[in-house]
């Protein structure tokens, strides 16, 4: 208990810095979104009209005041008024944009991250065998291999050349989003492309780490006692080792959590699809600040929370920590 | 990304050849030949150890050699080229040949000389971002592991709080603050968010030297804490280092050619992630002109493959338990043609 | 129709989705199209929205008072007005309304509606409904009176020839709905009551919106379109495939080598791009080496538009003739006799470039290898451009390769376009690449460019970012504006070009495409350039695009 206190105090601390900080940043980026919105009337706004919409875009009262202001309305979880998809509340932009990134980057997660530890498993069971010799080189490989590259070759050789995927987009747009197969099968159908090339460059690290903690508590003495009373192969691999060797993954997925998020932006970027990152790149591109800031904080929040739930996870999956 | 475990010190190998040579009768070399232990140490022998452990690994070394081998490329690749990677040298899109070894792009610009100065910045720029989030890393690790107390509550906070910050998307915001995103200004503030992972393994490290006999004699005999620290801890902590410099390294290049992809960097840099955004731009693919796109894309993979080579020996060499794996199959082999369980492993 | 869907019905699956959707899609013509990219759509229909909504609405939903023509001026012009007459002072303008239209609830459109909208744009300032509304300082428009039920008189400040322009393109709002909406700009209009061809919205999501047959309009008869779908896209790889496959119709986006990239894609695949307006360097006159007419000249001599017209732009856009900061666009009021003199600035000549820059003293004093100023000051400037405006980034290159050939140390900077738009109207800057305005007349363009209270730092208009006053041309296009005849308007006109070419305040580089692509497999009557009955692109700002959209008809299969 006083160690899920700890952490909680840790993580309290931590929001408010990376509140603070998501409020300074963006207000550091030069302009704002009126010098855009003039530019499209290309001269037929005459001198009053053009100094009354840059009035009305500009940002009122001190940076104290706004920050003060700012303050409150996360606490309210009011994210304010998206300026670019005018008049949408940030907060169901946010969430419109966060569903289809957790559409990605959960399924891309869940196969990396499955797959991955099998493989790290059977690599340490049998390692220095062919299949570890041969596959965990070239896993962890392709995890060095940028999303940009990958996401582009896949969306250029099985959506622009071979036609086999849609270009862009969630779901077919002429069905309306509800629970029924047509609809689920449209969006797995339009999310695979997306989901392979997230899933390509990170199942590799999955892979290396569960390898490498098997392989160091292969020798670890429980594991040779669970042998000696002569267990099942398989009941030690998975109830003895890989039990014990989940445990650093999980806080590592954890911490991976924000970064897979936010990496899906570039991902999303070339598949068009309609997720946070998204979102993100025109908000930035056109100064929608509320949008940023809320991006930002929704992705802070999605990290520390995911590391509590490691945490909690740790807690129960590890008896020695229950006691610190 | 992968989890650096501290491993006792034992040797699985020495172990078992020991076991092998008593046990056994038939001549020694003919042993040393099925296991592939050499009679004579090499070279190597006369090497500090880390370091021979590393050139003895063969992952590494083949990591080291194609390292090398890009670096010297973008050295030397320029000067065996007469154009000006930034200057138009030819029609557009002409396919790869005798006149352009890889061929040009839409502009017209000499694709294998883009590609070999493109490698100076992104090679530079990796490695100066992955150096310096390394180092950053190994003074913040350091100290929060060795000073304790309040100056490790405080670090590690930061630490804690960098880990949690948005990567991808803090760095977008920040590189629009400048007007124009170089590849310095992307390296710096790669270097600036990246150091937390190397901080966090470094931390840890230093706490379970902190409590090693030879720290605590050095402590008792009244050394200074910063000789300490220079003298006794940091050498120790030399492949966590390197470890953390590797992957930043390789964060950062990815990182790198993913801004200047999706067109956040300065288009007039010629670095492989801004080759990627002309090829991308100029829809190379869409016309065919694969020369465009796949020679940058293949150097970034490439790199990242090195490093990633580079990565295993280091992971081996910190963990010696996963270098074991590399003999274990022989031994297998050894002791099944001897009739004896192999199960132990 | 109802025997159709009886039979679809019997005959069609399990789910009620999947029965609706093959009656209605054999039933309605739907014609797709994508006047605006954008990452989610937002139910929004307010018609002067400039971030989305005005792109939809405008023009298929909400009618002008006019539409100009401006390829065939005096054909299908009329729009909510049926004749407007301007007096013999200029200083008012009374439109005479059309008889017998409905608002889409059923309400009657009249003099009213044109007044109160008038009188709104005059109350929210902060609302862009494009009328050039007095203010005491500014705008010319004083105010609307009705005459009666189907006439209005405008009146105005100054004499203006030009009126009509600026006031064909007011969109009449209803004032039954508007009256009690206090803040417009924030307003999302989510149930549009409006006059044009198609105004009723349905199947709204994320993904797009149809806006359809308006039952009360007065097109119905030669409508052949149920519905327009403007469906949500971002990215040019996506429309292009989309049209490629059939998903959409008309588009109006950037093009990469089309006859690579986009023509082999679809045999119903077509493009057209008519020059548009020009781009030019607006050079900042204020400082040093710009304040330089020698300087400047030897600028232009030394850019090699070829290369960026066949390279840099892909060989899409269109050579500029004259160095008077306008193109293609406005060639009906070119004088060649008058400008002939100044053709030699828009050639290529390196070595003559060097040689005016060491006649006017810019040599290289301090042996860097580039030129300095004649004070000896180092000259080494920028070249702004927003970054991922690919076609400019290459033309920005260019140039700057082109400078730094003759010795000046010019570079391509390339900013994030939000940082990129707020600098221009500080005037602080070097040189941008900007657009220049399309418009009714070249006084769009030119007036901005020499209205000094368009050169004040902090308010600086994209046109007139130079800041070179030249007190003269802002008489004669004020003159321009008062003239009634167009023979006036031409000489006046002349004047202030070779006032440009003689001062060079910014150097002109190509005409950039109008973009306009189109598929002909589900719907034909398309504007060709055989058949260029209106200006064909699907934008905001091309009041004829309803024109266009009547005039197609659905291929029969």
């Amino acid at each position: 208990m006083v160690f899920l206190l700890r952490r909680l105090a840790f993580y309290v601390a931590a929001l408010f810095v990376a509140i603070t900080l998501n409020f300074f940043i963006p207000r550091l980026m030069p302009g704002d979104p009126s010098a855009r919105i003039i530019a499209s009337f290309q001269g037929r706004l005459n001198e009053a009209q053009v100094e009354a919409i840059r009035k009305s875009y500009g940002l009122t009262g001190s940076l104290w005041e706004q920050y003060v202001t700012y303050l409150g309305s996360v606490a309210r979880l009011d994210f304010g008024i998206s300026t670019v998809q005018f008049p949408e509340p940030t907060a169901s932009l946010l969430f419109y944009g966060a569903t289809w990134t957790l559409v990605l980057v959960g399924i891309a997660i869940f196969f990396a991250f499955i797959i991955g530890s099998m493989m790290g498993i059977h690599a340490a069971w049998n390692r220095g065998r062919f299949f570890d010799s041969v596959f965990t080189p070239i896993n962890v490989m392709l995890n060095a291999f940028t999303p940009a590259v990958v996401a582009l070759l896949l969306f250029y050789a099985f959506s622009l050349q071979l036609k086999w995927f849609p270009l862009g987009r969630a779901h077919d747009p002429s069905l309306m989003p509800g629970f029924d197969l047509q609809f689920i099968g449209s969006v797995l159908y339009h999310a695979t492309l997306p989901v392979l090339s997230i899933f390509l460059v990170s199942f590799g690290g999955w892979h290396l780490g569960m390898r490498n903690v098997m392989i160091n508590l292969l020798n670890e003495d429980f594991v040779i006692l669970a042998r000696a009373k002569g267990l099942s192969d398989r009941r030690v691999r998975y109830r003895y080792v890989a039990r014990n060797a989940i445990l650093p993954q999980i806080t590592s997925l954890a911490l991976s959590v924000g970064f897979l998020l936010g990496g899906a932006l570039v991902t999303e970027q070339v598949f068009n699809y309609p997720g946070l990152g998204k979102f993100t790149f025109t908000a930035i591109q056109s100064r929608d600040f509320s949008f940023i800031q809320g991006q930002l904080l929704l992705l802070t929040m999605s990290v520390l929370v995911a590391n509590l739930l490691s945490d909690i996870a740790n807690v129960i999956l590890d008896p020695r920590l229950r006691k610190g | 990304m992968s989890d650096i475990i501290q491993a006792k010190p034992f040797s699985l190998t020495e172990a078992l050849d020991r076991e092998a040579m008593a046990s056994m009768a038939p001549s020694q070399a003919e042993l040393m030949e099925e296991l592939r232990v050499k009679p004579k140490p090499g070279w190597t022998s006369r090497l500090p150890p880390s370091l021979a452990a590393f050139v003895t690994n063969p992952k590494g070394m083949a990591g080291v050699v194609i390292l090398l081998a890009l670096v010297l490329f973008s050295v030397f690749g320029p000067m065996m080229s007469d154009y000006n990677p930034n200057r138009r040298a030819g029609k557009p899109h002409v396919a790869p040949g005798y006149e352009h070894v890889l061929g040009t792009t839409r502009m017209g610009k000499d694709v294998f000389t883009q590609l070999a100065y493109g490698g100076r910045i992104s090679l530079t720029v990796g490695f100066g971002a992955g150096i310096a989030a390394a180092l950053i890393g190994l003074a913040i690790g350091i100290s929060a592991g060795y000073f304790g107390g309040r100056v490790d509550d405080v670090l590690t906070f930061f630490v804690n709080v960098i880990l949690v910050l948005p990567g991808l998307p803090l760095i977008i915001v920040i590189a629009t603050l400048v007007e124009q995103a170089s590849p310095l200004v992307i390296g710096v503030v790669l270097a600036l968010t990246g150091w937390g992972w190397p901080a966090r393994t470094i931390r840890t490290q230093t706490l379970t030297l902190r409590t090693r006999e030879f720290v605590l004699s050095a402590e008792l005999m009244g050394e200074r804490k910063w000789r300490i620290v220079l003298k006794e801890i940091f050498p120790n902590m030399l492949s966590f280092f390197v470890g953390g410099l590797v992957l930043g390294t390789i964060a950062a290049i990815l990182a790198e050619a993913a801004l200047e992809f999706i067109g956040l960097g300065d288009p007039n840099a010629v670095t492989w992630g801004t080759m990627l955004f002309w090829a991308q731009s100029n829809m190379a693919l869409q016309s065919g002109a694969w020369w465009e796109i796949w020679p940058p894309a293949f150097a970034i993979m490439v790199t990242g493959a090195a490093l990633v080579l580079v990565n295993f020996a280091v992971d081996e060499i910190t963990n010696p338990q996963l270098k074991a794996g590399r003999k274990i199959s022989l031994i297998r082999k050894f002791l099944k043609r001897r009739g004896r369980s192999a199960d132990v492993f | 129709m109802s025997n159709l869907r009886t039979m679809a019905l019997a005959t069609a699956g399990l789910t009620a989705l999947a029965l609706a959707m093959p009656a209605l899609a054999q039933e309605e013509v739907i014609l797709r199209l994508l006047p605006h990219h954008t990452d989610a759509m937002t139910e929004n229909y307010n018609p002067n929205n400039p971030t989305g909504p005005q792109q939809r609405m405008r023009d298929f939903a909400y009618e002008p008072l006019w539409i100009d023509n401006l390829w065939h001026p005096g054909e299908n012009e009329a729009a909510l007005a049926e004749s407007f007459e301007i007096a013999e002072d200029m200083l008012s303008i009374t439109y005479k309304l059309r008889q017998g239209v409905k608002w889409s609830d059923g309400e009657d459109f009249n003099a009213d509606d044109v007044v109160f909208s008038f009188d709104y744009a005059k109350a929210h300032p902060d609302y862009p409904m494009g009328v050039d509304v007095y203010n005491g300082e500014t705008g010319n428009v004083v105010s609307a009176e009705k005459i009666d039920d189907h006439t209005v008189r405008f009146t105005l400040n100054e004499p203006d020839a030009l009126v009509r322009y600026g006031l064909g393109g007011l969109y009449p709002l209803p004032e039954h709905i508007w009256k009690d909406v206090e803040d417009p700009k924030n307003f999302a209009n989510t149930n549009p009551v409006a006059t044009g061809p198609w105004t009723e919205v349905r199947n709204f999501s994320r993904n797009g919106f149809e806006l359809c047959r308006n039952e009360l309009s007065r097109y119905n008869a030669d409508n052949a379109i149920d519905c327009l779908n403007f469906p949500q896209m971002n990215g040019n790889e996506q429309t292009v495939a989309a049209l490629s496959a059939g998903d959409l119709d008309w588009l109006g986006d950037g093009l990469t080598d089309p006859d690579v990239t986009f023509l082999p894609q679809s045999e119903f695949n077509n493009y057209w791009l008519p020059a548009g307006a020009d781009v030019n360097l607006q050079l900042n006159t204020t400082k040093a080496p710009f304040d330089n007419l020698e300087f400047r000249k030897a600028m232009s001599v030394a850019i090699d538009r070829d290369t960026l017209v066949d390279i840099a732009t892909f060989g899409l856009t269109t050579h500029t003739k004259y160095p008077i900061g306008t193109g293609e666009l406005f060639n009906t009021w070119y004088e060649p006799e008058e400008l002939e003199p100044y053709a030699w600035l828009m050639q290529y000549d390196p070595d003559k470039a060097m040689e005016m820059l060491d006649e006017a003293g810019f040599v290289d004093a301090d042996g860097d290898g580039w030129r300095d100023n004649p004070d000896g000051t180092p000259i080494a400037f920028g070249i702004s451009m927003p970054s991922g405006w690919t076609d400019w980034v290459n033309t920005g290159q260019t140039v700057a390769e082109n400078l730094q050939d003759i010795g000046i140390n010019a570079s391509l900077r390339t900013m994030d376009q939000g940082a990129w738009f707020d600098a221009a109207p500080q005037g602080n800057f070097d040189v941008y690449v900007m657009w220049t305005n399309a418009g009714p007349t070249p006084h769009s363009q030119y007036h901005p460019m020499f209205n000094p209270r368009l050169m004040v730092p902090g308010q600086i208009d994209f046109q007139a970012m130079h800041q070179l006053a030249l007190p003269e041309a802002h008489e004669l296009l004020n003159a321009f504006r008062a003239s009634p005849s167009r023979e006036d308007q031409q000489r006046l006109l002349t004047q202030v070009h070779k006032l440009v070419a003689e001062n060079v305040p910014v150097i002109s580089l190509f005409a950039n495409p109008t973009w306009y692509e189109y598929s002909t497999r589900r719907f034909t009557g398309w504007v060709t350039e055989e058949n260029p009955f209106v200006r064909p692109q699907v934008h905001d700002g091309t009041r004829e695009r309803v024109l266009h959209a009547l005039a197609l008809k659905p291929i029969q299969n």
